[in-house]
């Protein structure tokens, strides 16, 4: 797709402006502030909808719908409106307009066109037709992970890049799980303990401990613990247990455990209870070590919260999982070195809650026994039950709830061994299950055991199902995401050495004269994509780590090229280029032309600068016609940019003058005798007063052209007489008298002199009074032109001294050179 | 240098996924109707966590 036609209303520095590309080339050269990347954001909001510099970083408070309008225009957004006239790549032309409005409903006619534009501007949607300076900054100085997501961007990875984290979420997914099933199966791997008495799981002790039963039982060993074997051969008992209530010999061991606890919980309370509070004081005083376990909390917060998805829970930012992880982890670690105390308060009140628990669970346990037993509670009992709960939850969070209400009014020391619990539970529920185990035979324990060993098997086998299941899920995931990272990493890494190839050959082209050896290497590692640049055949590095600011340019320039090589899918022949060559000395800035010209003639180029050298390059290289240099020689808030290159314009000021608009008209011949003034200079090399601003008006520019429109003139005339050619001296002697008519009537040569006929009062003249200034002006201009070819005169200057006044065709030639007398 | 072989952002997930299936093939620890599922996926657009976790043996996946 090419650009045909752009015309600008009221967008940012632009009031108005008309620019025929006509599928060619496009240069647009002017100084600073004179408007030329307003020109840049009309196209990319034609083809976008947006405009780039004002939103992403950097742009902060910016807004489209407040910053892209001209300043005048920011309350009538109907009034700003782009057009934009294409070639799309089936030869179909079709034109879309858009107003800041409404930006992202775009007009598109023919609406026939409508599919193919559409799929055209969804590739200029990822930005890869414009490289400016902040491109390149983003390709070559930013850090491994941002250019990464840059060029990922353009290269529009994001479809893989769904499907990765797709599969990274199953992979995450499945890891819970496997841990899920692990708590699971320890959880009925320590329910297997207590019936059996064992400390910890041990398959082959609880197998032993189980034939021990089947023993009793006048069984023999079975070889593996398995609940379909447990009661293998066995004869049934009659009566499972005498006592239906409850499991006289689990209540009977609980007792016991209870009451080991409750001593171990008297040692632990004596032996930390001062420390507990001496830390808790200091701590809770300390302003900045609250601090620091605030930051802590977070950090495990965070931790927590990491999903599957790579992004910062707190602040959306997208990192790598485990990068971020290890971070956080990190930070947590030094967080807590930071502050020995809070970390010994931790450790001191996590001890003395596991074992509050453990008494919690314990207590829980039999004051149930007690209930099924039909044992009245105690006042003691529960008031104790209670204390422990308490004290449980607030050493959960010592630091959060001291000093709070929450906080127990009783003292740890105060709550055990108490007598209370032994007269109120443990002596009553032994007293109640003692009928009961005097009656029981061994062999009714032992099938008691196995009764229960046979149930907690059951949970136990089934754990265990789960949990290998989970494994192979795990298993196929993990093997899966690694494929698919492999194969991404496989085919991105062809791409990468593809533009790494062609970029260096881009380079190579360019700095043939000072590193024609060059070489570099994008490698992706993780999700960062690191970019490394020879430097003089000593080695791989950074590309902003050795080179000059100039080398690093002209590096984002060729790697942009590259990689717009693979990008433009066929579908966008554009490449604009944002005044990025400002740090590009004149030799390579040529070799940068024959680039352009010989790898890229299959594109359009739209460049903007605000250096008249390159221009001329451009030209001179044949980049760029005369046609489509356009120049913006000023600019102001009223008119915009000042510029020369409306092919229609004296039918554009007679169409305006036609609806009485003089102003519009007056700005228009301004605009443009501007731009053909500032050529003029150049090309008949007319002294303009230096301005050292480098800002230049009409004022500066015509009077200086016509006088030296004059003395070439007079020049040519005396050459003629002096070579006796009668007919030459005639003709140029018809033009003096004309010129000088056309410059009475325009006064151009007034201007400094009488106020009243300087262009800034065009605007305020009616109607009647400016139509002869702007014939004038047309006869004016005609007089800088060939009649045949229509192009302007220009003067050949071989020495110090013009030898000749030539157009572009040979039809106009005035020889400067006198015959040499004696 | 070739300037007329752009390789453009669709062939780019084309290639990574023709090899991805490719390699997941080639995997005999995945066992059967694996590498034939995820192919399925990807055709049917249907490449979603859920489908993709019951296809690699989630038993708790949603269908």
């Amino acid at each position: 797709m090419r650009l045909i036609e752009l015309h600008v209303e009221n967008l940012r520095g632009i009031r108005s402006i008309d620019l025929h590309l006509d599928g060619r080339n496009l240069v647009v050269v002017g100084p600073n502030g004179s408007g030329k990347s307003a020109v840049i954001d009309a196209i990319e909001f034609a083809l976008t909808g947006s405009i780039s510099r004002l939103k992403g970083a950097g742009a902060g408070t910016l807004s489209l719908k407040d910053h892209g309008p001209h300043v005048d225009y920011r309350d009538k957004l109907k009034d700003v409106v782009v057009r934009a006239k294409f070639v799309l790549p089936d030869g179909q032309e079709a034109a879309i307009e858009r107003k800041m409005s409404s930006p992202t409903k775009p007009t598109i006619t023919p609406t026939n066109a409508a599919p193919l534009l559409m799929k055209c501007l969804q590739t200029a949607a990822t930005g890869q037709h414009v490289l400016s300076r902040r491109e390149i900054l983003q390709y070559i100085t930013a850090e491994a992970g941002k250019r990464a997501l840059g060029i990922q961007t353009l290269l529009r990875l994001e479809d893989i890049e769904q499907v990765r984290r797709t599969l990274v979420a199953v992979k995450n997914g499945a890891e819970r799980k496997v841990n899920q099933k692990k708590t699971v199966l320890r959880n009925a791997e320590s329910s297997i303990c207590r019936p059996l008495n064992l400390q910890t799981f041990s398959e082959p002790f609880a197998l032993a401990r189980a034939n021990e039963s089947r023993h009793v039982l006048g069984g023999v060993d079975v070889a593996e613990l398995c609940a379909a074997s447990l009661k293998e051969s066995l004869q049934p008992r009659a009566a499972e247990a005498a006592c239906s209530k409850v499991n006289v010999q689990t209540v009977s061991t609980s007792v016991a455990s209870l009451r080991t606890k409750a001593n171990r919980w008297r040692d632990l309370v004596a032996a930390k209870v001062d420390r507990l509070g001496q830390l808790l004081m200091e701590v809770c005083a300390d302003a900045v070590l609250r601090m620091n376990i605030r930051h802590q909390r977070l950090v495990e917060l965070g931790l927590s919260l990491l999903g599957d998805d790579d992004r910062c829970p707190l602040c959306g930012t997208q990192w790598d999982a485990a990068e971020l992880r290890r971070i956080l982890e990190e930070r947590e670690k030094s967080a807590r070195a930071s502050s020995p105390k809070v970390s010994e308060l931790q450790k001191v009140a996590t001890l003395l809650r596991t074992e509050a628990d453990t008494l919690r669970a314990e207590l829980r346990d039999l004051r149930r026994a007690a209930t099924d037993l039909q044992i009245g509670e105690s006042a003691a009992t529960k008031q104790l039950a209670d204390t422990i709960d308490a004290w449980s939850t607030c050493l959960d969070s010592p630091m959060d709830n001291f000093g709070t209400p929450a906080w127990p009014s009783r003292e740890l020391s105060a709550l055990l061994p108490s007598d209370s619990l032994e007269t109120g539970l443990l002596g009553p529920l032994e007293s109640a299950i003692r009928p009961y185990l005097e009656v029981r035979t061994p062999q009714d324990n032992a099938w008691d055991t196995l009764t229960q060993l046979e149930v907690l098997l059951n949970q136990l086998e089934d754990a265990r199902d789960r949990y290998n299941a989970a494994t192979v899920f795990q298993a196929k995931a993990d093997a899966v995401h690694a494929h698919f990272e492999s194969a991404r990493d496989a085919a991105l890494e062809a791409t990468y050495d593809a533009i790494a190839g062609d970029f260096s050959d881009y380079y190579r082209a360019v700095h043939a004269n000072d590193e024609s050896a060059f070489k570099s290497k994008l490698t992706p590692s993780g999700p960062a994509l690191d970019f490394q640049v020879d430097f003089y055949g000593r080695g791989l590095f950074p590309p902003h780590a050795l080179h000059s600011e100039g080398h690093q340019d002209c590096m984002g320039v060729c790697l942009y090229l590259a990689l717009n090589k693979y990008l433009n899918a066929g579908l966008l022949d554009l490449i604009v280029l944002d005044d990025v060559v400002m740090s590009i000395d004149t030799g390579h800035r040529r070799r940068l032309c024959g680039l352009l010209r010989d790898q890229f003639h299959n594109r359009q180029l739209v460049i903007t600068t605000h250096d008249r050298v390159w221009a001329k390059q451009l030209k001179t290289e044949a980049i760029v016609d005369a046609q489509h240099l356009v120049r913006f020689s000023g600019w102001t808030v009223d008119a915009g940019p000042y510029y020369e290159s409306d092919p229609n314009l004296w039918q554009s000021i007679a169409s305006d003058l036609s609806r009485d608009d003089v102003p519009k008209a007056a700005w228009r011949l301004r605009r443009e005798a501007e731009g053909f003034f500032e050529e003029a200079c150049e090309r008949l090399r007319a002294r303009v007063v230096y301005a050292g601003d480098g800002h230049y008006t009409l004022g500066d520019f015509a009077p200086a052209a016509a006088s030296m429109y004059k003395a070439l003139l007079k020049k040519a005339k005396a050459t003629a007489q002096s070579w006796k050619q009668t007919g030459m001296f005639d003709k140029l002697d018809m033009l003096d008298k004309e010129s000088s008519a056309v410059l009475a009537l325009c006064q151009v040569e007034q201007w400094s002199v009488n106020a009243s006929v300087h262009y800034d009062r065009w605007t305020h003249l009616g109607k009647q009074d400016f139509e002869p200034i702007v014939n004038s002006f047309k006869r004016l201009f005609e007089l800088f032109q060939c009649g045949t070819c229509h192009e302007m005169l220009y003067v050949i200057t071989p020495g110090a001294e013009p030898v000749a006044v030539k157009c572009a065709c040979g039809a106009t030639t005035w020889n400067l050179s006198s015959r040499e007398v004696g | 240098m070739n300037h007329e072989s752009p390789v453009n952002d669709r062939d780019l997930k084309r290639a990574v996924l023709a090899e991805f299936l490719s390699r997941v093939a080639g995997d005999d620890r995945l066992g059967e109707g694996v590498a034939e599922g995820l192919r399925t996926l990807i055709a049917e657009d249907k490449f979603e966590q859920a489908a993709l976790a019951k296809l690699l043996g989630d038993d708790d996946a949603a269908d």
